[in-house]
């Protein structure tokens, strides 16, 4: 028997992609992640640019990213500048990252997540039958915007986040206003949980897998780190990610795979849940108990409720950080004053699909000489062609039209940003 | 009777979907007037068939066509193709798809230079060998789609503005054309102008205007005015949201911020050069247009397609 799955263009995930599976004699021959989507070549775009110019560019890699994209191009220029800012500009720069958190994962997990597990071909049927809820994942998502539109400026692709601070702060008034809003998309993220505890996971994807997630800067749960923690025990200084990260090129696709001393390795919510998970508190760590998150490791199809967890955790702590901004005080600061230097420097940050790295080096006129960006989604690729091996094996007995939708379902639980793993960034190990 | 729409998306970041959503209750009631019969960031819907098992892509017909991004390899350009013989009305969505946006600062290089660059001269790359296998081919450069097929609507920004989506499908369901009138940020925005500036030099973006967020707009000084390089002179006009329900001024989206307009909604008129008409506007206020550093990549930034960016013939040195 000869048979090969192909299915052209995966959905429901943003950006384009597709995954070939050929079947020979009731084995798996071959298991393709075919990335279609141009490369845009972001890399070149940036070299030669003065250091004010890179994250407005480079931001643009993934809008549902965005915030992450940011913030991690910040903290790279910064890191290669030797500039200090201030406690209160990383806050207000977690705060936006947790409000990026909040989009992507209210987007993926009512827009495409939901509707697969309830049997929906898409969002929009899932309206006609469930339209509350996905009136509350659009409230969700309107609630995230807020945020970053408070403290970006701007919904999507911010500019008041700049090298050294922030150009406008914002009001006692405005922080006020989101924490009251804040309230609310407690609730509804509760109740996302609740209704994420009733879908089925089925257990065709379990494989062994290795997890990598930024390890906590701080007491508790943190999107933000300076060491990259493995679920195989080591730990690494986020200046060295391109031993983990050791990227190729393959002849299928237009991204980069990344694997870690040859083997695939999975970053995401799902892997911060494993790694730092014990950490949360408050109703997050509920949630994490209820969605049994606190054993299971090794099925992908767990990063949804990972997710949900996520959406809770992020919600509390924009609540925390804006009550430390309001008791502190805002201080009407500006950003600091930059002196260009030569110099090299990497930035990460738990970005809603995993550890996104950003890292540059400059000229003494402070003019970019060589840029390198690893996405989530181009670390994921490998384990994804990982677990769709080992799904296509469980899976093998049954007729192919019901193998490709739990191939697709697979693919989209790791919520991939194809979209920004092909812009190709030179990566790799010497 | 519903009217058919289809959306695609072509070389993007998603923001310009993000952006569909981001309308949020109107889309509800939007939604009964609506029938989407195609679009793949939300809806399992496959060009060959669901399993494959079609020869020929089929995208289905629709009244109103969306697509947004630019058009970088053969596959996006077939499925512009499709989508213009497919849809009545074909809208481009965002300054990717109107002027091939931040990717199309590609076009400033020939592609084999930028190959070199991303695949083989990578001194860490394990594999020195150009992706090829079952992988459209990529054009020259990144165009726009009315380079590609006719467009019948145009609705740039970077992303654009919810708003301006409700309004084109708002007529489109009426039966009446939607045009974005030709009017700049500066027509719209409210800060205060004395016509030149305070002198000295062009700012850095970095040193951050002068305003106070208690006071009213026209109480802040235009950014220009203060020497910082703000697009807005030479920029179409339609970022801006209405403040308090409706009820207050419109206020363009970055200057919102109190970071000058970046110019991401591209010309106010087709076929404007706005590298020129910046220069002028920038003299015009007293300040000196040669300090502008890297002109022709900041004053393009979001429209490099149309041959507006183009490699320059290696300068001797
Ligand atoms: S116009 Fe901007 S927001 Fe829209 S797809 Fe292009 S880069 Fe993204
Ligand atoms: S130049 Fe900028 S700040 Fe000044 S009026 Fe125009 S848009 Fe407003
Ligand atoms: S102010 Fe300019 S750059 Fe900002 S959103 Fe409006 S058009 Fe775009």
């Amino acid at each position: 028997m000869h048979k090969s799955i192909v299915i052209d263009h995966l959905c429901r995930v943003e950006g384009h992609g597709g995954i070939t599976v050929r079947i020979k004699d009731d084995k798996v021959a071959d298991v393709n992640m075919d990335i279609f989507e141009g490369p845009r070549f972001f890399e070149p775009l940036v070299v030669g640019k003065n250091y004010d110019e890179v994250a407005p560019i480079l931001m643009r890699i993934c809008a549902i990213c965005s915030a992450s994209h940011t913030v991690a191009s910040l903290m790279a220029v910064e890191s290669a500048l030797g500039i200090k800012v201030s406690p209160q500009t990383r806050l207000l720069r977690e705060l936006l990252v947790q409000g990026g958190n909040i989009e992507s994962h209210a987007l993926h997990l009512f827009c495409l997540a939901i509707p697969d597990f309830l049997g929906y071909p898409s969002a929009i049927a899932l309206a006609s039958d469930h339209l509350q809820e996905v009136k509350m994942g659009l409230e969700l998502k309107k609630l995230a915007n807020t945020i970053q539109e408070a403290i970006g400026g701007r919904a999507i692709h911010s500019v008041n986040a700049v090298v050294g601070g922030f150009g406008r702060l914002p009001t006692r008034g405005a922080l006020l206003d989101l924490k009251e809003q804040l309230k609310r998309g407690l609730e509804q993220s509760l109740a996302t949980v609740d209704l994420v505890s009733g879908l089925q996971v089925p257990d065709f994807c379990t494989s062994p897998d290795v997890y990598v997630a930024l390890s906590s800067d701080r007491a508790g749960y943190s999107l933000f780190g300076d060491k990259i923690l493995l679920s195989t025990g080591e730990t690494k200084d986020i200046g060295m990610y391109k031993e983990i990260c050791n990227e190729r090129v393959v002849a299928h696709s237009h991204a980069k795979q990344s694997l870690f001393k040859g083997k695939p390795f999975a970053v995401g919510a799902l892997a911060r849940m494993v790694l730092n998970g014990e950490n949360l508190s408050g109703q997050a760590g509920k949630a994490r108990g209820k969605l049994g998150l606190d054993t299971v490791s090794g099925n992908m199809l767990y990063n949804n409720a990972a997710q949900a967890v996520e959406l809770v955790y992020s919600i509390e702590r924009s609540t925390e950080i804006i009550d430390e901004l309001l008791g502190a005080g805002i201080r009407e600061e500006k950003p600091v004053e930059v002196e260009a230097r030569a110099g090299t420097g990497t930035g990460a940050v738990e970005a809603p699909r995993g550890t996104l790295y950003h890292s540059y080096s400059f000229d003494k006129a402070g003019r970019l000489t060589e840029a390198d960006v690893i996405t989530p989604t181009a670390q994921n690729l490998a384990n994804i062609e990982k677990d769709l091996r080992s799904s296509v094996e469980n899976l093998i007995d049954q007729p192919k039209e019901s193998i490709a939708p739990k191939l697709e379902m697979v693919v989209r639980a790791y919520d991939p940003c194809i979209s920004c793993a092909v812009h190709l960034l030179e990566v790799n190990f010497e | 009777m519903a009217v058919k729409v289809a959306e695609e998306w072509l070389n993007i970041c998603g923001g310009c979907e993000v952006t569909i959503l981001d309308i949020g209750e109107p889309l509800l009631d939007l939604l009964p007037e609506l029938d989407f019969v195609h679009m793949p960031v939300l809806m399992d819907h496959k060009y060959f068939g669901q399993t494959g098992e079609k020869d020929e892509m089929e995208i289905p017909e629709a009244d109103v066509g969306i697509i947004s991004g630019g058009v970088r390899n053969e596959k996006e350009k077939h499925v512009a193709e499709e989508m213009r013989k497919q849809c009545k009305t074909l809208i481009a969505l965002g300054s990717c798809a109107c002027f091939g946006g931040i990717p199309a600062m590609a076009n400033m290089f020939p592609l084999e230079a930028l190959y070199e660059k991303v695949f083989r001269d990578s001194k860490t790359t394990d594999s020195a060998e150009t992706p090829a296998e079952n992988l459209p081919p990529l054009l020259d450069r990144v165009y726009a789609v009315d380079e590609v097929v006719d467009v019948d609507v145009r609705i740039p920004g970077c992303p654009t503005n919810p708003d301006l989506v409700v309004q084109a499908l708002t007529a489109l369901l009426k039966g009446e054309s939607f045009e974005i009138p030709e009017r700049s940020v500066c027509d719209e925005c409210p800060l205060k102008r004395e016509k030149k500036t305070s002198g000295g030099e062009i700012k850095r973006m970095l040193e951050s205007v002068e305003f106070d967020q208690s006071q009213p707009w026209d109480q802040t000084r235009c950014y220009m005015e203060q020497g910082y390089l703000c697009l807005g002179p030479v920029t179409l006009a339609g970022c801006g949201h209405k403040e308090g329900d409706g009820e207050g001024v419109t206020v363009p989206r970055c200057i919102k911020g109190y970071m000058p307009c970046r110019g991401c909604f591209g010309p106010i008129r087709k076929g404007a050069n706005p590298l020129v008409d910046m220069m002028t506007a920038i003299s015009s206020i007293g300040l000196d247009a040669k300090q502008v550093p890297d002109r022709r990549a900041l004053l393009n930034r979001y429209i490099g397609s149309h041959k507006r960016l183009r490699p320059l013939p290696a300068r001797p040195k």
